[in-house]
């Protein structure tokens, strides 16, 4: 997958997507450059600091679903993310919490502690595979994870592509290394990207390992303080003409810039005492 | 009364011309440029079919039984794990050496990025039975429609999550409600449809080695899930990691062998049919060879590769004895008509039949299997029997000087009915494996009778046409009154239950008469042979079809030796409803199962079954493990269901992958698999009633507990062979000796006719069973098979002797008669049967050169019963009347 959906997901389940309308603004609905579109994707003011909620419900093969309630924190600090989760839901889960730092360097591989109630302490995870699912679901660690533009080659398929009505640039994004591949586990996406929003509404992405194919919808996107944010995300994994499963995100209670997300939140004492 | 002499048996034939055949010849000859365009045209379309459909699959479920449901239980786990077989590539030498682990990577990475063109990636066999079976292709499980989130669960915990599922952005498409791929359409046009060129992808599911296998660990207050040698160990770290790699469970068995000469990469391809699957085989032959060296050799073995092993032996057996069949038929025609026309003819026959069989079997959906294998040499010996009684009258027309056009009609006419007849036999013969309980036995049935009919039609359509060709040639006919060997031959075999001046049906005098005495040996025969069978045993082990010098049959040997294991069991487990594997006194008695498991002895060898098994279990307590510093004493289950919970959630958080290959979704389900040795199935027997037992002790009413996996459907096989045997036999026995009555229309004769029937396959049985040939997939076949042909010279001895005696009264003038007029043909389709099948001892694959072996000896047997016996039976059973003719009741 090309920087901007991981981006997008990453902020996402973060609960933060904070892009400006003046960047938008900034760039021509004619513009046919994907380098300058992908940059002014990536250039929006992602905003500092927030809370959220999430829902992700996993639904596999099939049909069984599971679905879990996080509340999260998100703040971002020199060189990369900070981010806080506690799980409400289902009751044989609440209380764990999770706590990463997101590094922007590509060199350095992110720090994770998770707290388990049973053991009363926080361990620190190491997991060098950023192609791994997300707790299960169809989202990798590399979705959720900023990606440097430099590393990928971007090219406008079609300057003016419709997505529920929404004019959008179809861009594709291939990643210029085989380490990139290796590490995202993505060999080629389509990006769908608003010319209004700069969002990516949905995308289409080549998996590597198994010959899958990723498709990831944004939708019910709103403004929050201004700014354009998808409240609900779908990502389907198919494989031939069988899906493999579907993960669906809803995001509820955006608070953007909220004073009350400090940087003493993201700390393993934090993590053990809860918030 | 004297016997008749051989000059009198070559008498010009006089029988009755079947008024329908008559007609049918003459149309047929009247119209002979359609007849044969059509058939011409009908045999490319059977062509194309059998060129581009045929679909050959050799693999352990086309063989499983359908009276068991451990093919059912398969697919669920499929339905639940995805595929289960992989290959497995071993590699031999020194492996805790620096040069060979980096050997050992790089076999890996391009075993990992395998990318082909695959037609049928991601395609599941039993969809394709369901569409066969007229079903719908996806499981029942994938056919309920993916709905919304149920979002009770979240609103118990969150109610405000759950109000947010309430439609409020009821206008975002998202991908549809079905189940498939579909509902993509936003995607539109923009999108490449599907995976569409893109390169450098992998079709490979997961490959795991020492290379990459878990590691989970917890130095330094981390816990680390990764790979084992990532990065590959220094030359200083070997011998300790060789240490610790051999005395673990998790490592020894599944990657690496016991004694560290052996490591294994196992390759999980995705769901594909066997045509792709033996691509993909040949594709990991070519990178191992590309890879081997001194002190690094590989070997292939996996239910795939045995699956494609045998389809590659199988084609070329079938190319072989193919081959082979038709040049020994050109060589017998050539032998007993002597001219190029007596040999097109049949040629024709049996190549058409041959092309119509498996042109049917193609557009029907039918597999080809490692079965199929016997029917075109099969189908060359029907043809070419059926061919032979009809030029041989032909040729007899010819000479006593009937023109082209009224031999054809006359040989059509007077052979038809008795063609028709063994035909129909063969056929019972052959549908009665419709009662087995293995498909490919059941297919196999199905497209030989179908062969077989096909011959037939061909025998009375394009044969007559053939012939019409021929203007000249007598065919090879002998002088009038002229003797050979094979009439001499006859003479002795005719005369073996002849009394000099005892009337046939005669009462008995002081000398017990020949006829007497040789009923007296059916009689000892029977019983001796009878009894004997009672000793037959059951095996089904496919590896052993293979010859044991073969690659494939060498590493699986040598895998089960060193490794402990390519076979595998799936236990699934289902937590009771609304409940969750995440149950400490279930897993607790998952964990006294496993070690049950493990503790089976194989009586046969007197050593453990089990090489390995791979559960949750392993995830749990090596994440508790690596949790406590990595302390051993904590290699064990936590003490608290939160605690189950707590170190799962953990799992998943750091190897999702891997949890979800162990787990379902919602951890409902969850799964063992256990590697076992491949032995012959019988001894699968036990084993499976070791693990019934465990499932009941230990697991009792806590879940669900389903047992699936090659073993299963291996002793599926065993578990019903000799009752398909018994069932498929005595359809055909009984049919047959229905059809014997209908057709001679005699009770008398009818029942008559199935002794020399019977005997030959008792007689085969009882010898089998003396000297050790046990009942497998392929001599199953051989009772009714050799039924049915067998028959076939009954049918033509009895018929004639019925048709004469019944005109003429006379019992003795009957059977020299029928020897005449029939005699030389049986022998000669008898010995063209014979050497028919002796085609199939060419086969590399052992079992059917055993078939093959055997039905030759059925076919040679039920001759000279029939030649030897049958007269004794007629001679006893019939006494000289008044003709017909004179009483008026012709």
């Amino acid at each position: 997958m090309n920087f901007k959906p991981q981006q997008s997901l990453g902020i996402l389940v973060g609960a933060l997507v904070l892009s400006s309308a003046a960047s938008a603004a900034a760039l021509s609905p004619t513009e046919t450059d994907a380098n300058k579109i992908m940059s002014a994707v990536e250039d929006r003011d992602t905003g500092d600091k927030g809370t959220a909620r999430m829902q992700m419900t996993i639904t596999d093969s099939a049909n069984r679903s599971r679905t879990r309630v996080v509340k999260t924190r998100l703040m971002k600090f020199k060189g990369g993310t900070k981010q806080i989760m506690f799980f409400e839901s289902p009751a044989d889960v609440r209380n764990t919490a999770l706590l990463s730092f997101d590094y922007d360097a590509g060199g350095k591989s992110d720090d994770q502690w998770l707290y388990l109630p049973s053991l009363r302490k926080s361990t620190r995870i190491s997991s060098s595979d950023k192609s791994g699912a997300f707790m299960g679901s169809d989202l990798t660690y590399a979705d959720m994870t900023s990606k440097d533009p430099k590393d990928y080659n971007y090219k406008v398929v079609k300057a003016s592509a419709k997505v529920r009505g929404e004019e959008c640039w179809l861009i594709e994004s291939k990643p210029k290394t085989k380490k990139e591949i290796r590490e995202t586990g993505y060999l080629k996406s389509l990006v769908w990207v608003s010319k209004s929003k700069l969002l990516p509404l949905q995308t289409k992405s080549w998996v590597r390992e198994g010959r899958k194919l990723k498709y990831t919808k944004f939708g019910d996107v709103r403004k929050v303080d201004g700014i354009w944010i998808a409240h609900r995300i779908v990502v389907r994994t198919v494989r031939g003409k069988s899906v493999v499963s579907t993960t669906k995100l809803r995001f509820m209670n955006y608070k953007l810039n909220d004073p009350d997300v400090k940087a003493a939140d993201f700390t393993q004492r934090r993590l053990e005492k809860g918030l | 009364m004297t016997p008749i002499e051989p000059s009198q048996i070559h008498a010009t034939p006089k029988e009755a011309e079947n008024p329908f055949f008559k007609a049918w010849a003459q149309v047929v000859l009247k119209w002979r440029a359609m007849f044969l365009l059509l058939t011409f045209g009908v045999t490319a379309l059977f062509g194309y079919h059998a060129a581009t459909k045929t679909r050959i699959d050799n693999s352990i479920e086309a063989f499983a039984s359908t009276n068991s449901n451990a093919q059912d239980l398969l697919e669920q786990f499929r339905d639940e794990f995805g595929q289960d077989g992989f290959f497995l590539v071993m590699a031999r030498g020194d492996v805790f050496s620096r040069g060979f682990l980096q050997d050992l990577k790089k076999l890996h990475e391009e075993l990992a990025a395998i990318d082909m063109e695959l037609p049928s990636l991601g395609e599941r066999k039993a969809d394709r039975d369901r569409v066969k079976a007229g079903k719908p292709a996806l499981p029942e499980s994938a056919k309920r429609k993916l709905k919304e989130a149920t979002p009770a669960v979240a609103a118990v915990a969150a109610p405000e999550a759950a109000s947010a599922t309430t439609g409020e952005d009821d206008d975002f498409a998202e991908f549809g409600d079905d189940e498939s791929a579909e509902g993509l359409d936003s995607f539109g046009d923009d999108a490449d449809k599907g995976w569409g060129n893109e390169t450098g992808g992998t079709i490979i599911d997961e490959t795991i080695s020492l290379i990459n296998v878990r590691e989970t660990s917890g130095k330094g207050g981390t816990l680390t899930v990764g790979e084992l040698m990532d990065p590959l160990p220094q030359a200083s770290e070997l011998a300790e990691l060789r240490e610790r790699i051999l005395n673990s469970d998790k490592y020894v068995g599944q990657v690496v062998g016991r004694k560290g000469k052996h490591a294994i990469v196992a390759v999980r391809t995705q769901f594909m049919n066997e045509d792709d699957s033996a691509k993909v085989y040949f594709e990991i032959l070519k990178i191992s060879k590309r890879h081997e060296k001194q002190g690094f050799s590989i070997g292939v073995a996996g239910p795939p590769a045995l699956g494609a092993a045998l389809n590659e032996l199988m084609l070329s057996d079938l190319k072989r004895t193919g081959l082979i069949a038709i040049l020994a038929m050109l060589c017998a025609l050539f032998f007993l008509f002597r001219h190029p026309m007596g040999v097109i003819g049949p040629l024709g026959v049996v190549l058409q039949a041959a092309v119509w069989t498996f042109g049917a079997m193609a557009w029907s959906g039918f597999n080809v299997t490692m079965l199929s294998n016997i029917l075109p040499a099969f189908l060359v010996c029907v043809g070419i029997g059926d061919s032979v009684h009809l030029q041989s009258v032909y040729r007899d027309a010819r000479k006593a000087g009937k023109n082209n056009h009224d031999a054809i009609v006359y040989s059509v006419s007077t052979t038809a009915i008795p063609v028709l007849f063994t035909t129909l036999t063969t056929m019972v013969g052959l549908l009665s494996f419709r009662f087995a309980s293995v498909t490919a036995i059941s297919d196999m049935g199905t497209a030989g009778a179908w062969g077989v009919f096909v011959a037939l039609v061909h025998s009375l359509v394009f044969l007559p046409i053939m012939l019409s060709f021929n203007k000249r040639s007598l065919l090879g006919a002998q002088g009038a009154g002229g003797s050979d060997a094979l009439d001499r031959f006859l003479d002795v075999t005719r005369r073996f239950s002849f009394d000099e001046g005892v009337e046939p049906g005669a009462p008995l005098g002081r000398k017990t008469p020949r006829r007497i005495r040789a009923l007296l040996l059916v009689v000892a025969i029977f019983v001796l042979a009878g009894g004997m069978t009672s000793m037959l045993q059951v095996f089904h082990h496919p590896i052993t079809w293979i010859p044991e010098d073969r690659a494939v049959r060498l590493t699986f040997e040598e895998l089960d030796e060193e490794v402990g294991g390519t076979a595998n069991v799936q236990l699934l487990f289902e937590a009771k409803e609304g409940r969750t594997i995440k149950d400490l006194q279930l897993l607790k008695g998952m964990e006294r199962l496993d070690a049950h498991i493990r503790s089976y002895i194989n009586p046969k060898d007197n050593s453990l079954l089990v090489g390995n098994t791979v559960s949750l279990l392993d995830v749990i307590k090596e994440t508790n493990q690596a949790l406590h510093d990595d302390d051993p004493k904590f290699y064990r289950l936590p003490e608290t269901d939160r605690g189950i919970s707590d170190l799962l959630f953990m799992f998943e958080n750091a190897g999702p992958e891997q949890l979800r290959r162990l787990a379902t979704n919602d951890l409902s389900k969850t799964q063992m698999s256990i590697r076992v040795r491949w032995v012959d199935a019988t001894s699968y027997g036990g084993f499976t009633e070791h693990i019934a037992a465990g499932i009941k002790e230990h697991i009792g009413d806590r879940a669900v507990v389903k047992a699936t996996g090659a073993i299963y459907s291996l002793f599926s096989v065993i578990a019903n062979l000799i009752g398909d045997l018994i069932h498929s036999f005595g359809v055909a026995f009984f049919a047959i000796t229905l059809m014997m009555i209908v057709m001679l229309r005699d009770v008398k004769l009818g029942l008559i006719a199935m002794v020399p029937n019977l005997l030959p396959i008792i007689v085969i049985m009882g010898g089998m069973a003396l000297i050790g040939v046990p009942i497998d997939m392929s001599t199953l076949l051989i009772g009714s098979i050799a039924l049915g042909i067998a028959v076939d010279d009954t049918i033509h001895l009895l018929h004639h002797f019925y048709a004469h005696y019944s005109l003429n009264g006379d019992v003795e003038a009957a059977i020299a008669y029928t020897f005449g007029h029939s005699g030389r043909a049986m022998v000669s389709t008898s010995v063209i049967l014979c050497g028919g099948f002796c085609v199939y001892m060419t086969a590399d694959m052992y079992n059917i050169g055993r078939f093959g072996a055997l039905v030759a000896a059925t076919v040679v047997l039920a001759l000279m019963i029939d030649l030897l016996f049958a007269p004794a039976l007629l001679r006893t059973f019939y006494k000289d009347r008044t003709p017909r003719a004179a009483t008026g009741e012709a």
